[in-house]
């Protein structure tokens, strides 16, 4: 077996990710053994988190391209699950220009709708933002951000800037998934999901071009290769994972506003990516769960802790370049050059 | 007699004021090695770069085995039979010498909207991946990453992701740049046994190597070709002394 | 709409858009020689806006607060690029937004500690809060005349140095080809603080305009920062020209959309003028190339 990449670490490296959904999967049990509740509702938003920011890595980390709107991709996910659960509840009809749809509660459909909107919406932007270099892929995909906040804010009849309560009991099939624990699991096979899927793909030959391009475009064309069209599905397929997990955090906090995708969400995503490690697939799951962590910490301490977390980003991007990721090494030091086979 | 590989009718490229290319034309015949020479800023990497398609030329045109090819894309033109290889290497820091061949195989298969098989672990893509190293003498180094090369051995690579394309026309661009004596012969011996399989276009300083590959030489004086001959006619003959080879 | 109404409204676009050129012509100066992308920007148009609130609360004179204003923010920004910024240059553009995006919250949380929360009152002296009728019929509020004129000088002044002047000529250099500029013997660097530095001030001013008008709070430089983006892409990274054009075509845009749409298209009308643009100019209206 010829393992090409040259670092013997790497081949290790495929445990890191079943280990940190394992590690996950001990929450619930452990939280109920604790008799505290709290500590699955910040899993939760762990879990969440993490599948945007390791879907965000497919982008960023392997694609080269930083992306501004995954918040806004994020939202739209949330918002299409809050909508459907209104007019559930409201048992109101949904119309679209001429159709009509009844509303549901159902995860089950919501949320591969969620996420087929986000996907859906993804290229359009991806399309516009990809055609030229890079500065301008960061600034219009912020600006796409801000147009999806305004959006947002201006559905007066789904609560405008006070966002959206659900109030249906969320379902996924015949189960009844409200309960906390119950739902925790729903999550984490999302974030299962997630995770073998940006892995296979980020050593498939869709892959290898995207990292080849990002690292290189001009050795990539002189091959063969032009880039455009797999950034663009690179970027919808992060988008449509980006909506599901907006969708699941809708359905875990019964409540999507604004704010949960506005333009510094889209920041905290790429904080989290890059806390973690962006040379990894798994890196930004500990990237999501530490800036999780930090935030509950730091804001237990002080109201000002905005400060401190600013800091602390501009420290960490000033020093830490391979995020958390690189303490693996610690555990196996990387050999130089790596003569392997 | 068999048509040239290679067609270029008065190519013509402006920056702005300056003229880069002016007027050029020449032909490469099949099988050929033809070496490209000139005094520095003559305009040769632009030439190139234009051959390869990163630059569009502003008149004129392009025949590639008799099919126009002056507007098509760069990454087109690898698909019709040009590699080129670059005077300072491009390459991917975090990818390995085998890596680097099997990415220019894996492009020659066709689109790579593949999302699950592993790459790396595909015989389809090493098995030539690792001839084309071989070819070039950079077996010891396979799984080296290209951070990790002396110079010698990155002109080496360059020349593996090019022999991998499988190509009819190589453009190689000052394959010896920086090369100290040892590492320069090598590469003359390596480009010695290449040269009946391929078409080369040959952009060199090392008047050497140049004499001793050449089957014909062009001389590029201010984008313009003002002479094409034998080593022997080119040696010999005032104008080019005149121009280029200074005395 | 009646010509009366029209009149005010495109008055009100192109008003809105000297103050985003103000703003866009830093970041698009900053973007193009030195290939920065900075996130902070809207800090220095907030800090102007607060240290002029408060000069005009301490002196009572509104004149003095635009001054002290312009020139915190000068400071201030010279302070972050010595100090922050300059790390920053040569590294790829992700460490640039998370640095930038980091400086924010400083600045942002930094303001709210210094200021509190609630946000602060420009008023504006009686000379300036009036109206006029620029047009019989046609009342206009003297200030917004003001800031129109302030904003045109300003552009106008601009341009002069840009393109009649060796610094200006300089600076469009650096900002075509940067190695080329450099090898030239431009002192790039020295060019750049400065260009930061008047970038700084400008932004300051627009925030100080905005203001009275806006009011001085926590986080108001974000917003405008996302716009003066879009400003900055649809005119073409580093053109000053562009970012003049495409700040008043987004001043205008924005102003009547949002009087003549729905709230919720009218506040995404420039997204999708950008959007459309982009589709037939990828590099912007005036694109310089680097």
């Amino acid at each position: 077996m010829a393992d090409l990449s040259a670092n013997p670490t790497k081949s290790h490296d495929w445990l890191a990710a079943p280990l940190l959904v394992l590690a996950l999967a001990l929450v619930p049990p452990v939280s109920i053994a604790l008799g505290d509740p709290f500590l699955v509702k910040v899993a939760t938003r762990i879990v969440v988190f993490a599948i945007v920011a390791v879907a965000l890595d497919l982008v960023v980390g392997f694609g080269g391209l930083v992306s501004l709107c995954h918040a806004g991709l994020f939202g739209i996910g949330g918002y299409v699950v809050a909508i459907l659960a209104y007019h559930d509840f409201n048992a109101e009809p949904f119309g679209l220009g001429a159709l009509t749809f009844a509303g549901t509660s159902n995860l089950a459909v919501t949320l591969p709708l969620g996420a087929l909107v986000a996907g859906a919406i993804a290229p359009v932007v991806g399309a516009i933002s990809l055609r030229t270099s890079g500065p301008y892929f960061i600034m219009i995909t912020l600006a796409f951000n801000q147009m999806f906040y305004y959006a947002a804010v201006a559905l007066q009849k789904y609560g405008g800037e006070d966002g959206l309560q659900i109030m249906s009991t969320i379902t996924l099939g015949p189960l009844d998934v409200s309960n906390r624990y119950r739902f925790f699991y729903v999550a984490l096979a999302g974030l299962a999901l997630t995770l073998l899927v940006i892995t296979r793909m980020s050593a498939s030959r869709f892959g290898i071009v995207l990292r080849a391009a990002a690292a290189n475009e001009t050795r990539i064309v002189a091959v063969g290769v032009a880039p455009w069209l797999y950034r663009l599905v690179a970027f919808t397929i992060s988008g449509i994972f980006a909506g599901m997990a907006g969708a699941l955090l809708a359905a875990s906090q019964q409540f999507i506003s604004p704010v949960d995708m506005a333009w510094d969400r889209s920041g905290d995503f790429v904080v989290m990516a890059v806390l973690g490690g962006i040379a990894t697939v798994w890196g930004p799951v500990l990237g999501a769960a530490a800036f999780i962590v930090l935030e509950l910490v730091l804001s237990s301490w002080t109201q000002h802790w905005h400060l401190a977390f600013g800091l602390m980003i501009l420290l960490v991007v000033i020093f830490l370049r391979g995020g958390l990721a690189d303490l693996r090494h610690i555990l196996k030091p990387r050999t130089a050059g790596g003569a392997h086979g | 007699m068999a048509e040239p590989i290679l067609q270029v009718t008065t190519l013509m490229k402006r920056f702005g004021g300056l003229i880069a290319t002016n007027d050029l034309s020449m032909t490469v015949e099949r099988g050929e090695t033809h070496a490209i020479i000139g005094p520095n800023g003559a305009g040769k990497t632009t030439f190139v770069s234009q051959l390869q398609g990163l630059l569009t030329p502003d008149s004129g045109s392009v025949v590639l085995d008799g099919r126009d090819i002056t507007f098509e894309p760069a990454h087109k033109r690898a698909h019709l039979g040009i590699a080129r290889s670059f005077q300072i290497a491009s390459l991917v820091p975090e990818f390995t010498v085998l890596a680097h061949a099997a990415l220019a195989v894996q492009s020659r298969a066709g689109h790579s909207f593949r999302f699950w098989k592993k790459a790396w672990q595909d015989q389809s893509l090493l098995e030539p991946a690792r001839e084309a190293v071989a070819a070039v003498g950079l077996d010891s180094r396979m799984h080296s990453l290209a951070s990790d090369l002396s110079h010698g051995e990155r002109r080496q690579l360059e020349l593996a992701i090019a022999l991998a394309q499988r190509p009819t026309l190589l453009l190689l661009d000052e394959p010896m740049a920086g090369m100290g004596r040892q590492d320069g012969a090598r590469m003359t011996q390596l480009l010695a046994s290449l040269k009946r399989q391929y078409s080369i276009i040959l952009i060199e300083h090392d008047m050497d190597a140049v004499f001793k590959l050449a089957d014909r030489i062009s001389v590029l004086v201010a984008g313009h070709i003002i002479k094409t001959g034998t080593p022997d006619e080119i040696r010999n003959d005032a104008d080019v002394r005149a121009a280029y080879l200074g005395h | 709409m009646t010509a009366a109404l029209f009149t005010e409204q495109l008055l009100n676009g192109v008003q809105f858009g000297v103050m985003l050129f103000l703003i866009a012509s830093g970041l698009t100066l900053v973007f193009g020689i030195m290939n920065f992308i900075n996130l902070a920007h809207g800090s220095l148009y907030m800090a102007g806006a607060f240290a002029a609130a408060v000069t005009q609360r301490l002196t009572g004179s509104f004149l003095a607060a635009i001054l002290v204003g312009m020139l915190v923010a000068a400071l201030v920004g010279v302070v972050l690029e010595q100090v922050v910024l300059r790390r920053f240059y040569g590294r790829n553009h992700l460490d640039q937004v998370l640095a930038t995006f980091g400086l924010i919250l400083i600045m942002n949380e930094g303001t709210r500690i210094l200021f509190g929360p609630t946000p602060l009152r420009m008023n504006l002296p009686d000379a300036l809060s009036g109206s006029i009728e620029i047009v019989p019929g046609v009342p206009y509020p003297v200030f917004r005349l003001v800031i129109l004129g302030v904003g045109l000088a300003v552009a106008g002044a601009l341009y002069v140095i840009i393109m009649k002047t060796r610094m200006g000529m300089w600076v469009r250099a650096g900002a075509s080809n940067r190695a080329i500029a450099s090898a030239m013997g431009v002192n790039v660097p020295l060019v750049f603080a400065g260009l930061f530095a008047v970038g700084a001030a400008f932004a300051g001013l627009a925030g100080i305009m905005a203001g009275p008008i806006l009011s001085v709070q926590v986080g108001m430089g974000e917003p405008i920062l996302i716009l003066a983006l879009v400003v900055t892409v649809i005119g073409g990274i580093g053109s000053i020209r562009g970012a003049f054009v495409a700040a008043l075509l987004v001043g205008i845009v924005d102003t009547f959309g949002r009087v003549l749409l729905t709230p919720a298209l009218g506040s995404m009308a420039i997204f999708m003028l950008m959007a459309a643009i982009l589709a037939f100019r990828p590099k912007g209206l005036f694109a310089v190339h680097g």
